[in-house]
């Protein structure tokens, strides 16, 4: 993947989310994971990155598209070419499994339906989901669901998969499930950029991690687990990973 | 205990009157007559005030703040005078204006006018109460915000505003008896020529009531049912 951030600044009321977010990676990363503390800015830069936010100041550039000007027609074009997924609550519980995924193929992607169907039924199989297209989301456990929600993402072949936190939502059975997916994912070459508390899984998938803390990068690198630099990082890590 | 007295009360009145339904036999067919007009310009006025309805609560959530002051002071307009007051001034002054003097249609468009504010508020109540997360989740497979309503806010909010709705249309149907101010032959004006022709006031307004009771009753079994299945879905 290719990312060119620069002195990125996104504000909520007076409080700066981001605060002046510089970074470049290049296209040997394919599994990009964001951590630190809670309200550090992972979840509003993934935001950022994946179309749903405009960042204040700076340059963001993602793959071939400018971030920092584009309009809400940009944005949205942007959107659909990437997937996303939320901590939780990313199906629409009025629609059954399988439409959850075929809406937006037919919607926004333009398949004619019989396509559709049988691209959400591939994906569905793929996520350990097969036979529960007709199930409505409110039947199924949050780990399916969460595997539904990659399952939509997925379908359209997005260039990026963005998740942000998709397993803190979830207990540890169902985290496991949804990891799994996530690695098989990460292994059969698919882009992802994850924001994450499940240290021990960041370790294994990432190829470059970034630590954000008050809105700032303050350090990255591939081996930032083996090695950290920083004193915060260093605290944190023996922290979260003394249990 | 009010209730049980009054209901006490209204029960010896009728189990003591000699109910003569001979004397209004001629008028029967006025009556039904009456009571399928009631029908007819609920069920007009239901439709209109539905289309109304939506396009109040389009202009209330819109993002032009012109659009959203106009749709606001209209249906606060609307549900701050009663619907006799609007009665009157839409037929006496606005209709007789413009010289429209077909009162079926005035009275469905005077009908449909007051219920599409209440309605319009039952809508916006039912859009806004879908949770953000839908609406975020919607903008993240890439739906542009018309696809947005049509295909996740609206479909999730009919069902909730649902039994409100059923609701809204049993008031109607009691509404559209004001009508009667501007000679629209619906039951409480047949019930009251009947009255006023017999003077058998007890076989003209008992009928008129089990006449509305009659449409309101299932409606608003039919609203519990539906509150209960929400209920039970959530």
């Amino acid at each position: 993947m290719r990312l060119e951030l620069q002195g990125l600044v996104k504000r909520y009321g007076a409080h700066p989310a981001v605060n002046g977010v510089d970074l470049s990676i290049g296209e040997k990363v394919r599994v990009l994971v964001l951590i630190g503390p809670s309200g550090g800015g992972k979840s509003t830069l993934l935001r950022i990155l994946g179309g749903l936010e405009r960042a204040e100041e700076g340059a963001v550039r993602v793959g071939d598209r400018e971030m920092s000007g584009a309009n809400e027609s940009e944005l949205q074009e942007h959107r659909r070419e990437n997937g996303y997924l939320f901590q939780a609550f990313n199906l629409f519980p009025h629609l059954s499994l399988l439409r959850n995924v075929t809406l937006p193929l037919e919607k926004v992607h333009g398949h004619e339906p019989k396509a559709a169907r049988e691209r959400g039924l591939e994906c569905l199989d793929r996520l350990g989901l097969g036979g529960m297209g007709g199930k409505m989301p409110a039947e199924l456990s949050g780990g399916q669901q969460q595997r539904g929600g990659i399952a939509r993402a997925l379908a359209a072949k997005p260039k990026l998969l963005l998740l942000d936190e998709p397993t803190s939502a979830l207990d540890p059975e169902m985290t496991a499930e949804v990891l799994a997916v996530i690695e098989e994912l990460s292994a059969s070459g698919q882009e992802i950029i994850m924001a994450t508390h499940e240290m021990g899984f960041a370790k294994a998938v990432a190829d470059h991690t970034l630590f954000l803390a008050e809105g700032k990068v303050v350090e990255e690198g591939a081996d930032l687990f083996e090695s950290p630099k920083e004193e915060t990082v260093r605290r944190f890590l023996a922290t979260v990973m003394r249990y | 205990m009010i209730f049980a007295a009054s209901f006490c009360f209204l029960f010896f009145i009728l189990l003591d009157h000699d109910f003569e339904w001979g004397r209004i036999r001629a008028y029967r067919s006025n009556l039904i007559s009456g009571w399928l007009m009631t029908i007819l310009v609920s069920s007009c006025a239901l439709v209109l005030s539905i289309l109304l309805g939506a396009v109040l609560t389009a202009g209330q959530l819109s993002s032009l703040r012109g659009t959203r002051w106009l749709a606001r002071s209209w249906v606060e307009l609307i549900r701050g005078t009663p619907l006799l007051t609007q009665i009157l001034i839409g037929y006496y002054l606005v209709a007789n204006r413009l010289g429209i003097d077909d009162r079926f249609w005035i009275g469905v468009v005077l009908l449909a006018t007051f219920a599409a504010a209440y309605l319009s508020e039952i809508f916006r109540a039912g859009i806004e109460s879908i949770p953000k997360s839908q609406l975020e989740s919607a903008r993240a497979v890439g739906f542009t915000s018309g696809q947005m309503y049509r295909y996740i806010v609206v479909p999730q909010a009919m069902r909730r505003v649902l039994p409100a709705t059923a609701g809204q249309f049993a008031n109607l149907i009691k509404d559209s008896s004001l009508l009667f101010v501007i000679s629209v032959q619906e039951l409480t004006m047949q019930s009251r020529e009947t009255n006023a022709a017999t003077y058998a006031t007890f076989e003209s307004y008992i009928p008129m009531a089990l006449g509305y009771l009659v449409l309101t009753l299932p409606i608003s079994f039919w609203t519990r049912h539906l509150e209960e299945r929400f209920r039970y879905e959530t």
